[in-house]
């Protein structure tokens, strides 16, 4: 169970994505989402908020009232701030909690790119070009189509022998 | 190095009558031999704690920070502490605008406490309705106090939040 404190960051972020929801859901599918879901979320995060300054009684239990009224946004608001907002997105149609995707242009004749939102991910899939890698190495050198998966520092080298070309799209997919 | 004036004020939930003020200032001055502090209202009078006949109140030099018991409700002041020379020549000052909140935060924390107890009264229109106002104005006190410095707005709103927390019965 997240802390208090981590609740309401988590809280706050589920209020912006309830607020991005609700007129969307609205206009799609004829309005399901009880409309005050983020003023309330608003609401009590504030209580919570200052529970926390002041060290209140019962404070556990309020931030698991706030946590419970995240919902639905709860596991993308806590992806979202374990991993920043430099760029990182939940896979739709189910990446799963935890599978994030980025991607980047290379630059021409270098044999690796460095995914910084990626440090101390496992690398699950990786494209160069549109066309998936070979085999995913954690350590030694990477010859033909493999590549080397440098979790330490989200870096990701390919085979000397076949460094990348100009602004050659490159996507990962981690956890 | 000449003084850098500087004050940060605070309150407690459990003691709300009490405002902590404490002195940050960087600097020194071999000239300043007293403190004083102005609590302004937005009625334009002073507050100062009982028994006090002066319009300020004295701030030892050798206490960092001092309580003054002075609130019975959320109030918003206009701060002013004065650093003075022993013959009441002012070295330095600063105004600062605060909105103490701890009355109605503290009961406002109470109805989410509630909530947790018993979930459905969130359901209840008038009962969240009355919560929500007396959110906004909260806010607006906090607003008023940050965008503009205005304790006059910023006391309207805290007076209207502070009937509904002293009117409970009535709203929830």
């Amino acid at each position: 169970m997240p802390t208090p404190a981590q609740v309401l960051s988590i809280a706050k972020i589920s209020e912006y994505l309830w607020n991005d929801a609700i007129p969307k859901e609205k206009g799609f599918f004829n309005g399901t989402i009880d409309p005050r879901k983020a003023v309330q979320l608003y609401m009590e995060w504030k209580a919570l908020n200052y529970g926390i300054d002041q060290n209140l009684s019962s404070l556990s239990g309020v931030s698991n009232y706030v946590f419970a009224l995240c919902g639905a946004k709860v596991a993308i608001a806590q992806e979202i701030l374990a991993n920043g907002s430099s760029g990182g997105s939940v896979v739709p149609g189910g990446g799963g909690q935890g599978v994030r995707e980025y991607s980047k242009f290379a630059v021409e004749g270098t044999a690796s790119i460095t995914f910084s939102e990626a440090v101390n991910s496992t690398l699950l899939y990786a494209s160069r070009g549109g066309l998936d890698v070979g085999t995913i190495i954690t350590s030694g050198v990477p010859t033909g189509n493999q590549v080397l998966w440098t979790s330490s520092t989200g870096t990701l080298t390919v085979a000397s022998t076949v460094p990348f070309y100009l602004n050659e799209f490159v996507r990962i997919l981690v956890k | 190095m000449a003084i850098s004036p500087s004050f940060t004020a605070s309150q407690n939930s459990g003691t709300p009558n009490i405002i902590f003020l404490t002195d940050t200032s960087t600097g020194t001055d071999v000239t300043i031999a007293k403190r004083r502090v102005y609590l302004l209202q937005s009625n334009g009078t002073y507050l100062v704690p009982t028994g006090t006949t002066t319009d300020y109140i004295d701030w030892a030099l050798v206490d960092t920070t001092i309580s003054l018991n002075v609130l019975i409700q959320d109030t918003a002041l206009s701060i002013t502490v004065q650093w003075l020379t022993s013959g009441n020549v002012e070295v330095a000052s600063l105004t600062t605008s605060f909105a103490f909140t701890a009355y109605n935060e503290t009961f406002y924390y109470g109805l989410t406490e509630s909530q947790v107890a018993n979930a459905n009264l969130t359901a209840s229109t008038n009962w969240y309705q009355t919560k929500m106002i007396l959110r906004v104005e909260l806010d607006s006190a906090y607003q008023a106090i940050s965008f503009a410095s205005d304790i006059f707005s910023a006391q309207a709103a805290l007076n209207r939040a502070t009937f509904i927390s002293t009117n409970q019965s009535y709203f929830f």
